[in-house]
């Protein structure tokens, strides 16, 4: 075998770059002087592909067209499904987008070689960006060691959706409306009171069936082990960076242990979350879990406005809801989990003056609101908030904006999809071992975690 | 390789008299023979055969699909990462063969772990799942093959009904299956467990149904298999069956001892590209499941899913190309073999 | 000496013995077609699944009751005697009581936060602000002019009743804010949530109350051993209250019963607008198009090139030809995963990315699955045809096209099938050629918009998904007449 290597492998390598260098390339052609730049931002690593999403872009990217020779900008755009697989092809394959985005922190970390820092042309012109202007909070997200990859273009605060008329229903009194006057303990007995079967036996109830579920107290859906158990305060979201830069895995807290014993039991002794079978059922063929009517308290973010809107408009959803305080955790703190979406440009790419014009524009207090107002973002631009308050309030009068606000004061830091070194393996497995812990009835939680956290440790350690 | 056949033998040798080349008739053949492969030997050139030398390439390298720039030849270290037969426990005391196939495997993994702690585990999944659906597929696509080619009424519109499930799109195929294996109120349980009285299990979650699960499944996707195997029944001759009827030879030994013949050549290609197909299947598992695990165990955790994460959810395609090349290899002894055996069961009307 | 009895001209037994073989036949095909509707019960299932799912609404999906068949809950109008209540958040600017001052707040961004400041006065070019949180500290004088701030906005929730107002020209369902002295009311437009409220010189009483109307679902109830059709208008955790529809104005009905637990009443609801709807969706003709061209151009490509190849390998004794045609083979043993990137390449070097080049042309170079199917076939096929051919001084295209093909006719079809199936159906390639939102893609791409992130459209990507497979059906369908016509010809040739 050794033989062959030496000797026959380098030949074919020859005849096979032969090959290929006998192509024709079309990148070979001479770029004349006036040819404009084209600036392919790919859409589809976070939301951004709907269909009804695409057209207000496209309409973005037709006015800038309009107003420049120079640079032009087109956006492409990806099914979420698929987009990382066609990304990662494209980039290794030598087709470079020069923009990715929306992408959220957990796409930055995960493929966090892949950007381009540009941290000097912040400093050269901070001036125009007016970096006073984007909240305080969301600039750190996107901060890798000591480069900076993105502009925040807006967040996701994160709090209760509560189903009032599961309530009124189930004569359960709601949650409290400040953040801090209630906890994970009362969340379970308020959800555990709403928690109905298909017979319509209240959970505690004589002849409750909890293998017939049809109303789960709480659901908090599209989540993921570190959004899950964040709401628990636990220290460093897991991930302690030290100053000397080693960093420890610490899934074996007290926070994760009560997190992750609060979903496990909540699950198979007390009934009120679904597991994962169950999770299924819930989410057939609906816009999103929380307007199925089978929930009655579910955590997600601002981006649910969206989908709930539609279905309130095609008179799929007619229940009374608003939104409720994240519930204090067991160690006194309170965390509302926040993601953020932005656009980064590529390293390979090779014309970064023009990618940045075109991000700066992005990030520009019009587009950053006419984007959010998309997306389903809170603008990181304070100097637009107020347009985006009156464009919900249009769609939800009702809508408690003091919580949606309150989310942002209790924000996670160090965010819960902030950095881990070697990202994908470690998040792969955290994911495993969430899965069991929704899935597997005999889990020993605190062995589990523990045998969890050495993993990650190897993990990290592999990564040097 | 047995399969190959003689040419007409009606050439004249013609004495080479000349010095150099003469277009002798058998020269000519040959001549004509390569001429007809030329569309595939340049398509093999300019698609093909680049692409696999370098992923043989990148085999040997720890090229990073995140960082392309750092690269390097680091000779055979992915292949020593898959087979680096480490002992790390050394309780043979504890070792019992008698309980089996898995716990070999468990044993295996525990023993000899490799670097890479689930490849192991991998193998086992892909080999069971391999003897399992394998031969179920191709026996009920034989089933139906025999069942659609007698003179039924409307037996056009029966064929049409069993290919259906084949020509569903993969992205509602996988809603779908998902639905119906649900545990709570997936139709699979609802409308044929149930009320046969055999509760509702969760196809998904646990562990020892994860392969039975992927079977059924599988067994909806048979109507290409069940197609070839049609076609070929076509190719036996009506006058042979006649023969056998006169001679008042029962269904059972018909078939086992004209059709099964007759067909053999088809079942050789259902086996091999089965086979093929059966080493390299994961789509359906991913879409399941896209960490391969049913329950808390990867139960569903399929080679080339194994493969696949490694590649485009780790990054790591150089030892991605590594775990394609063993399999490579291995698929393409077993399906050498399958050939070698084939002469003694095959049968060419066209062979001698 | 029995048989020798049959075989006498006994009538009466070949006759009996005739019409048990007619009964067999009958029961036998009997059976046979029992199963086969059996299995085709299970192998329609899928297709059942996706036409029912594709008639249904989201609301009709997401009810945990749902019929298979697409229905609705029967629903009652019931206007009650409440009254209709309208909940909403009432943002005005906000103003700060300063030393018995009125003054305007306004937002002032600095450094990443907002500051809500009162302003104050204009002093030397410098405007100075109070602090509204903390009214108490020292001015703060900012080089701000005040024109170019917003002002800040306090978020008030209120709920008020609905009343229709008829006054001069304000008319239309306002909600009552207050109730002033002198018989004025302050009253809010629901339509303009943020316009501050406007006073009438009228009474409430002038006005009248909007009823809440609703559409409540009929259950079947159980009410003293009869079964009656109730409309459900509250929920309780024990027991609800019912509305009889034949006697709407009767006080509610208080009934013991689970909700949860109660049939409704089901009226067949199915939307078929599902289908045009999902065909907007994901310009359905653009990509029908696409795919249609590309099935059949490559299917073509496929069935030529590997006709050629097949006859290369089976009716000529080359060198080398199980080795080549293991390598051959083994094209397609590689995992195709680890070759896509390098493939990637080329077809980029070629300038074919986002061009349907990479779907159609390779196919015309033949690939390993073609081969292999017809190789058998034509195995399959006595040598004596085309030796008697040869005698006739044909060449080995003349033989190809009169001999082989013709013979192999089944066979073709077949590899034509399939690839026209696989090329419909294909959802790798076009998605890494193609790119994935794109309209220029084929309809086994476009399919995956239905699933979302954080949505799904169920009823329209099921929709979607069976007009995408009619076309497939049809060509299976009518193609099986020819496929299933290979044992006459080889017959008649022999």
């Amino acid at each position: 075998m050794s033989k062959f290597l030496k000797r026959g492998l380098p030949v074919l390598v020859i005849v096979a770059l032969l090959v290929v260098a006998l192509l024709p390339s079309n990148d070979a052609k001479p770029a004349k002087a006036q040819d404009p730049v084209t600036i392919r931002i790919f859409v589809g690593v976070g939301t951004g592909y709907l269909p009804e999403q695409q057209a207000a872009q496209v309409a973005l990217a037709d006015e800038w067209n309009a107003a420049h020779e120079d640079i032009k900008v087109e956006f492409e755009f990806h099914d979420n499904e698929t987009a990382r697989d066609e990304l990662l092809t494209q980039v290794s394959g030598g087709d470079v987008p020069a923009i990715v985005g929306p992408a959220g922190v957990r796409t930055v970390f995960e493929v966090s070689d892949l950007w381009a820092d540009i941290t000097s042309y912040i400093e050269r012109d901070g001036d125009q960006l007016n970096l006073d202007d984007f909240d305080a909070s969301s600039f750190g997200l996107y901060q890798l060691g000591e480069r900076q990859v993105a502009i925040p273009l807006g967040v996701y605060p994160s709090f209760i959706y509560v189903n009032e008329t599961l309530f009124a229903d189930a004569e359960v009194e709601l949650p409290a409306t400040e953040y801090g006057a209630w906890t994970y303990e009362d969340l379970k007995a308020t959800a555990i009171a709403v928690t109905q079967d298909a017979n319509g036996v209240y959970n505690g109830e004589e002849g409750f069936d909890p293998a017939a579920v049809e109303v789960y107290g709480y659901f908090p859906f599209w989540t993921n082990f570190r959004a899950s158990t964040i709401g628990f305060s636990p220290d460093d979201a897991g991930v302690l960076i030290g100053e000397d830069g080693t960093v420890t895995a610490t899934f074996n807290q007290d926070a994760f242990r009560e997190a992750v014993k609060f979903f496990h039991d909540g699950i198979f002794v007390d009934n009120f979350i679904p597991n994962l079978d169950a999770e299924g059922a819930i989410g057939e063929g609906v816009t999103n879990p929380f307007t199925s009517n089978r929930i009655a308290m579910g955590r997600s973010h601002t981006w649910l406005f969206g989908g709930i809107k539609s279905a309130m408009d095609d008179g799929n959803f007619t229940a009374d809801w608003n939104v409720y305080p994240v519930p204090v955790a067991p160690n006194g703190k309170t965390t509302a989990a926040i993601h953020a979406d932005t656009f980064a440009i590529m390293d390979g790419f090779e014309n970064k003056d023009a990618a940045w014009e075109v991000l700066k524009w992005l990030t520009a207090p019009d587009q950053a609101l006419a984007l959010c107002q998309v997306y389903g973002c809170m603008p990181a631009r304070l100097s637009v908030r107020s347009e985006w308050e009156s464009f919900w309030l249009e769609a939800f009068p009702f809508l408690n904006l003091d919580v949606v606000y309150g989310a942002v004061e209790y924000l996670d830091a160090p965010n819960h999809e902030g950095y881990m070194p070697n990202y994908a393996r470690a998040w792969d497995a955290l994911e495993t071992f969430w899965a069991s812990v929704r899935s597997d009835a005999a889990l020993d939680v605190d062995a589990g975690l523990d045998a969890l956290n050495a993993e990650v440790q190897g993990i990290f350690d592999e990564a040097e | 390789m047995a399969t190959v056949h003689s040419a007409p033998t009606t050439q004249v040798q013609t004495p080479a008299v000349e010095k150099g080349f003469k277009l002798t008739p058998r020269r000519a053949q040959i001549l004509w023979g390569y001429f007809f492969l030329i569309p595939w030997i340049i398509g093999f050139f300019l698609f093909l055969l680049g692409p696999m030398i370098a992923s043989l390439y990148l085999s040997m390298t720890d090229y990073n699909i995140q960082r392309p720039g750092e690269t390097h030849f680091i000779d055979t270290d992915n292949y020593e990462k898959i087979f680096s037969l480490q002992v790390i426990r050394s309780d043979e005391d504890e070792v019992d063969f008698k309980s089996g196939y898995t716990e070999a495997f468990r044993i295996a993994s525990l023993h000899f772990g490799s670097r890479d702690h689930e490849v192991w585990k991998a193998i086992q999944v892909t080999l069971t799942f391999a003897v399992i659906s394998l031969p179920v597929n191709l026996g009920l696509a034989l089933f139906f093959a025999l069942l659609t080619n007698t003179k039924v009424p409307g037996v056009r519109l029966f064929r049409t009904i069993y290919y259906l499930p084949s020509v569903i799109p993969a992205v509602v195929s996988a809603t779908v299956f998902q639905q119906f294996l649900r545990g709570q109120d997936g139709w699979l349980n609802l409308y044929l467990l149930s009320p046969l009285g055999l509760g509702k299990p969760e196809w998904l979650q646990e562990p020892s149904l994860a392969v039975p699960a992927l079977t059924i499944i599988g067994t909806w996707g048979i109507g290409t298999t069940m197609l070839m195997f049609l076609a070929g029944l076509q190719n036996v001759p009506t006058e042979l069956y006649e023969a056998s009827q006169v001679d008042g030879a029962n269904y059972w030994s018909r078939f086992r001892n004209v059709t099964l013949p007759m067909i053999s050549p088809v079942i050789l290609y259902n086996l091999v590209i089965g086979l093929i197909g059966t080493f390299q299947y994961f789509v359906v598992a991913y879409i399941l499941t896209p960490r391969g695990a049913g329950g808390n165990e990867l139960s569903m955790y399929f080679y080339n899913l194994h493969l696949y994460r490694e590649a485009y959810v780790f990054f790591d395609m150089g030892y991605a190309s590594a775990l394609a090349w063993i399999l490579f290899i291995v698929v393409l002894i077993v399906t050498i073999l399958v050939f070698r055996s084939s002469s003694r069961w095959v049968f060419y009307a066209g062979g001698k | 000496m029995e048989r020798i009895r049959g075989f006498i001209s006994n009538d009466n037994i070949n006759q009996r013995n005739y019409m048990k073989r007619e009964v067999y036949k009958v029961i036998g095909a009997g059976t046979l077609l029992m199963i086969m509707i059996g299995i085709a019960s299970v192998y329609l299932s899928p297709l059942v699944y996706m036409g029912s799912t594709a008639l249904k609404t989201e609301g009709q999906l997401s009810d945990p009751d749902d019929p298979i068949i697409p229905m609705t809950p029967q629903t009652y109008h019931y206007v009650s005697p409440d009254v209709e209540t309208f909940r909403y958040t009432y943002r005005h600017p906000q103003v700060l009581d300063y030393q018995g001052q009125q003054l305007m707040v306004y937002e002032v961004i600095q450094q990443g936060k907002i500051y809500k400041y009162a302003f104050l006065e204009t002093r030397d070019n410098v405007s100075v602000f109070i602090d509204s949180e903390n009214p108490e500290a020292t001015p703060i004088e900012l080089g701000i002019a005040v024109e170019d701030l917003k002002p800040a906005l306090v978020n008030e929730r209120l709920e008020v009743n609905l009343y229709n107002v008829a006054y001069e020209d304000v008319q239309g369902q306002f909600g009552l804010v207050e109730e002033l002295e002198g018989n004025r009311t302050l009253w809010m437009n629901p339509e303009e949530i943020s316009e501050p409220p406007f006073e009438l010189p009228i009474a409430v009483s002038d006005t009248e109350l909007v009823r809440n109307e609703q559409d409540l679902i009929l259950y079947k109830v159980a009410v003293d051993g009869e079964t009656r059709e109730l409309a459900l208008l509250e929920t309780g955790r024990r027991g609800a209250r019912f509305i009889d529809p034949n006697n709407p104005d009767a006080e509610p009905l208080e009934l013991d019963v689970r909700v949860r637990g109660l049939d409704k009443v089901w009226e067949l609801d199915p939307h078929p607008e599902n289908f045009t709807d999902a065909m907007d969706a994901i310009d359905y003709f653009k990509l029908f198009g696409n795919t249609l061209f590309i099935a059949l151009v490559s299917g073509l490509g496929a069935m030529i090139s590997a006709t050629l190849v097949a006859y290369g390998f089976t009716r000529f004794n080359i060198p080398y030809a199980n080795i080549l045609f293991i390598i051959l083979l083994s094209t397609i043993v590689l995992p195709p995963q680890v070759t896509q990137i390098p493939t990637y390449i080329v077809y980029n070097k070629l300038g074919w990315i986002g061009t349907f080049f990479p779907l159609i042309v390779p196919h015309f170079f033949s690939n390993a699955y073609n081969v292999f199917l017809l190789r058998q076939y034509m195995m399959g096929i006595p040598l004596d045809m085309d030796e008697a051919a040869r005698v006739d001084g044909a060449n080995p295209f003349q033989i190809l096209w009169y001999v082989i093909v013709p013979a192999a006719r089944p066979a073709l079809v077949a590899v034509y099938l399939f690839h026209f199936l696989f090329s419909w159906n294909d959802f790798q390639q076009p998605l890494i050629y193609l790119g994935g939102g794109s309209e220029n893609s084929v309809l086994a791409v476009g399919l995956a918009n239905f699933t979302r992130i954080y949505s799904s459209q169920q009823n329209l990507m099921m929709a979607a998904g069976i007009l995408t497979m009619l076309v497939p059906l049809a060509v299976f369908f009518f193609a099986q007449r020819i496929f299933m016509q290979g044992v006459v010809i080889t017959g008649v040739e022999k």
